[in-house]
């Protein structure tokens, strides 16, 4: 009986199904040994920018499964599905038959992990963190793993390149739009990005101001904050299922249907891992991103 | 007046602790929350007799017997064949006395066998010491035939019965290895037709002819008249009058126990009092 | 299914069983409850046997029996399969299934009542709050305790938790040596309602992916039963079920209710304050290491009271046997359906009690005729 009120406070929670995915804390000590899987010709590989690292570095030949979140490139969805990233099935990846699983950090549950270990397949942790350095730490380890160093290292100039010009060009559109990053709008409750998250460290990459601070995490926001923060923008993810706030869910919104944003149209929405993932796609993404809201600012300027 | 302390009584009739057998209440009070509501109750019963509690509504007779068995606290003093009536003594007691409520609920769908069988299980089905068997204990209630039927699709009347059956057969015969067993009824027959009312209260009272000894909250005084040895009247929370039905259910005492105007007539076959209420003057405020 | 089917000539033990056609006597009941467990017994065994031989790795139990025994070919990583994964999940189901299915069969027993739910005695919120709390403040509050327990620390969150609300209900429940089953009931929505109020606050203060890891614990799953796990929890599944086996009959005797019981000679504040505790080991338990698995503890012993009567001397042992088979059943299905991922096994198991719960509902509200 109470089982049924006890899901209340976490049917919220299922909103998150993608974000969360692409959220992992950040930090992981760096310089902890990488284990060296480069003998392995069977690839499991778990958490969406990992896998897109593997396809980058041209090892897709080796794996044998992903996880529910790696969906880039479409190739990699034809693979067998072993699961969400933290709620893995030891014998469900077993039955792929890997020498070897990349993860990324976040990745569980441990007792999964544990198991896995236990019937001796190795384990690489690829750490997450939110900024231009942590994507190309992460190409770093994953090739160290599979013995691709050197391709890693052309793969991680040529990203360092990317991120840089990114951000360079991001700082000459600096304007003063406010971005709201809305995670989902499920039962008409916004659930906005605060600080230490992905969708924070992409903002920060793209020079873009977030509409919201003082919190971490993504916590729902009442009509007043909306209000007072008065979003020039909203930034949504495209492809989280049903969960996801369409453009004309945000305009129908009571209350950020009168944002500036809305009243403009300026809804931004963009794939959840190219958009949140720190992966190789990540300036591009900043560069997108940046771009359109320089557009809109100017935009605003012009009239 | 006609107002016997009944330990005045216990002490002519049959010395105060020479009945081993007996149930013997001295002093005895109950509280409930903050209310009092026994206050001082000395009274005897014995065994080879049916003693009857009476009393109007809320004067403390179910409060009573649940104190004398065990179900409510108490201060004062009560014993049961010299055995304290406390929890510490329940298994004990539990050979020696079964109870019969008011009103009983069982939950989960279970045949009348079944229900009987619970008291069967408390002296266990074999052996010197055994209970009376579930189909001896129907038929004592006219309820032979009956063991394979649903509780809960009983009559009120019919699953009252059952229980009686189930709580003969926790006693087993009147007289065991260890002495004299007793039954408490509360109200046994108040949900009965006059047949079942006539059998049960024809059972009981063998029940203690036989040896056994019967203690029962009544609430039909003609009942009580024909078959009470012994009628202990209850007023507010203390004992008003106790004795022979013969001296208790007079005119004036009843008159007086139930604050209304009682006519008491006598049996012709017996000379047994019988209340008649075509002439009662009931007068609210008195 | 109808009890009236069996008709008197299976001659119950007494004279009066059987003297009246048409109506199943207890005697007849007690001959089928043995049947029935029997049966069970050995739905059980087979269940096991095939939950040992199914999963998204191909190899069976014949393949890993005819390799240890026969010295047959098996390659490692299917050994450890079976070794290390299969069999002690296995286990461990058994052992869950059977507890919450007892356990529910022992609180409604207490509770008098076929709906009571083990979650009536806080355990279920006592455990949810132990879980929230680790999962959201481990790594910053609770962070020395965390290092200290490792992964081990979520478990034994859920299982003090559970216990440690359990405790103060009991005691909220209990006013002069007496254990109010109504206080408690009461008192139990009062303490779940500020325990969860506690769960919002931390589900609050989470991050998403904490929120994510709570949820998918709320659902339940076996999916990380290690031998360590298993070892742990069986003492005192184990010792639950034991206990639980020996208050049959003083449940019994609270058919009647607690002043009959009482007169019949039972000490029910001792069988109560057992009972509670009893549910609070197997479930706490049981909730630690495989999260919030519902509807077991209802289904379970309704089903077995429709098809062998309510008397607990039967009632407990095939709640035992059918809780273990029932929850191997559902994480077998949970872990092949969509293999190589798998599904979270309260999932399963809600998609199958939730309208098995409606359908005992509507039938007491005479919605479905028969049975």
């Amino acid at each position: 009986m109470f089982r049924l009120s006890s899901r209340l406070p976490f049917r919220t929670a299922r909103s998150l199904v993608l974000a969360a995915s692409l959220a992992a804390s950040p930090a992981l000590a760096a310089g902890a040994p990488v284990p060296d899987v480069s003998g392995a010709r069977h690839l499991v590989s778990i958490g969406g920018s990992v896998t897109e690292i593997i396809y980058a570095l041209g090892a897709e030949d080796r794996l044998v499964a992903r996880d529910t979140t790696s969906l880039f490139p479409p190739a990699a969805q034809a693979l067998p599905d072993v699961g969400y990233i933290r709620a893995l099935s030891p014998e469900g990846v077993l039955s792929t038959g890997p020498d070897a699983i990349l993860t990324l950090e976040g990745s569980g549950p441990p007792e999964a992990l544990e198991v896995l270990r236990q019937a001796g397949v190795p384990i690489v942790t690829v750490p997450e963190d939110y900024s231009g350095e942590g994507v190309l730490r992460k190409v770093e380890i994953v090739g160290q793993a599979l013995g691709l160093a050197d391709k890693a290292a052309d793969l991680s100039a040529s990203l360092r390149d990317a991120l840089a010009r990114a951000e360079e060009q991001a700082a000459t559109r600096e304007s003063d739009l406010k971005v709201l990053f809305v995670l989902s709008l499920s039962g008409g409750n916004v659930m906005a990005a605060g600080e230490h998250t992905a969708a924070a460290g992409i903002m920060k990459l793209a020079h873009l101001t977030n509409a919201v601070s003082g919190f971490g995490g993504y916590k729902p926001l009442t009509p007043e904050a909306i209000t007072e923060a008065a979003p020039d923008v909203i930034l949504m993810m495209s492809n989280s299922g049903d969960h996801a706030a369409s453009r004309e869910t945000v305009l129908a919104h009571p209350v950020l249907g009168l944002t500036p944003a809305a009243r403009n149209n300026r809804i931004l929405a963009l794939d959840g891992l190219y958009l949140l993932g720190f992966g190789p796609r990540t300036a591009e993404a900043a560069d997108e991103l940046s771009r359109t809201v320089a557009e809109w600012a100017a935009e605003e300027a012009g009239q | 007046m006609f107002h016997f302390r009944s330990d005045e009584k216990a002490a002519t009739a049959s010395a105060w602790t020479g009945d081993r057998n007996g149930l013997a209440v001295r002093g005895l009070g109950v509280t409930l929350g903050t209310r009092r509501i026994l206050h001082d109750i000395s009274l005897s019963a014995r065994v080879g007799e049916l003693t009857a509690i009476i009393g109007p509504n809320g004067s403390g007779k179910s409060t009573l017997l649940k104190a004398v068995t065990g179900e409510h606290a108490h201060d004062g003093e009560a014993l049961l064949a010299s055995v304290r009536v406390s929890p510490d003594n329940r298994r004990r007691l539990a050979l020696m006395r079964g109870v019969l409520a008011q009103h009983t609920s069982v939950a989960f769908s279970l045949t009348v066998e079944e229900v009987v069988r619970l008291g069967v299980s408390v002296r266990g089905a074999h052996g010197p010491d055994a209970a009376m068997s579930v189909a001896e204990a129907l038929e004592a209630v006219d309820l032979s035939g009956f063991a394979g039927r649903d509780y809960l699709k009983l009559s009120g009347g019919e699953q009252q019965r059952v229980q009686l059956a189930r709580v003969l057969c926790q006693v087993g015969a009147p007289v065991g290895p260890q002495g004299p067993r007793w039954i408490f009824l509360d109200e046994p027959v108040s949900s009965l037709d006059i047949k079942h009312q006539l059998w049960v209260m024809r059972f009981v009272r063998d029940f203690a002819k036989r040896g056994g000894g019967v203690v029962a909250v009544m609430h039909d005084l003609n009942l009580t008249a024909m078959f009470a040895d012994q009628v202990v009247a209850l007023r507010q929370g203390r004992v008003h009058a106790a004795g022979t039905p013969q001296e208790v259910l007079t005119r004036a005492l009843m008159s007086e126990l139930y604050d209304c105007d009682v006519p008491v007539g006598e049996a012709p076959r017996d000379g047994s009092p019988f209340v008649l209420p075509h002439g009662a003057r009931v007068s609210p405020g008195t | 299914m109808s009890l009236a089917s069996l008709s008197a000539e299976d001659a119950g033990d007494t004279p009066a069983a059987s003297s009246r056609a048409g109506h199943a006597g207890a005697g007849d009941r007690r001959r089928r409850a043995r049947l029935v467990l029997l049966a069970l017994a050995g739905l059980l065994v087979v269940v096991a046997l095939a939950s040992l031989s199914i999963g998204a790795v191909g190899v069976t139990l014949g393949d890993y029996l005819h390799a240890r025994l026969f010295g047959g070919e098996i390659p490692l990583r299917d050994r450890l399969v079976i070794e290390v994964i299969r069999l002690p999940r296995m286990v461990l189901g058994m052992l869950v299934g059977a507890g919450l299915a007892v356990a529910g069969a022992v609180m409604q027993g207490l509770f008098r009542n076929p709906l009571a739910d083990p979650g009536l005695i806080g355990v279920s919120a006592g455990s949810s709050l132990g879980v929230a709390a680790f999962i959201v403040l481990g790594s910053t509050v609770l962070s020395p305790v965390s290092a200290l327990l490792g992964f081990h620390a979520v478990p034994l969150a859920a299982f003090a938790g559970g216990l440690a609300a359990t405790f103060c209900l009991y005691r909220l429940g209990q006013s002069q040596g007496q254990t109010s089953i109504a206080t408690l009931l009461l008192a139990g929505i009062a303490l779940s309602a500020i325990v969860f109020a506690c769960v919002g606050v931390l589900i609050f203060m989470a991050d998403d992916q904490q929120i994510r890891d709570l949820n998918f614990w709320q659902l339940g799953s076996l999916a990380g039963a290690t031998w360590e796990k298993t070892l742990a929890a069986a003492p005192l599944i184990l010792a639950s079920l034991a206990g639980a086996r020996l208050m049959a009959g003083g449940l019994n005797a609270l058919f009647l209710g607690e002043a009959a019981a009482g007169h019949m000679g039972l000490d029910v504040e001792r069988l109560k304050t057992a009972a509670i505790f009893c549910v609070a080991g197997a479930v706490g338990a049981s909730v630690a290491v495989a999260g919030g698995i519902g509807f077991v503890g209802i289904v379970v012993p309704h089903l077995l009271r429709l098809l062998m009567g309510p008397d607990h001397r039967y009632l407990l042992p095939g709640c035992a046997l059918l809780g273990a088979s029932l929850l191997l059943v559902a994480d077998t299905v949970a872990r092949v359906l969509v293999a190589p991922a798998e599904l979270p096994i309260g999932i399963v198991m809600a998609l199958v009690g939730g309208p098995f719960f409606l359908w005992i509902l509507l039938r007491r509200k005479g919605l479905i005729a028969g049975v």
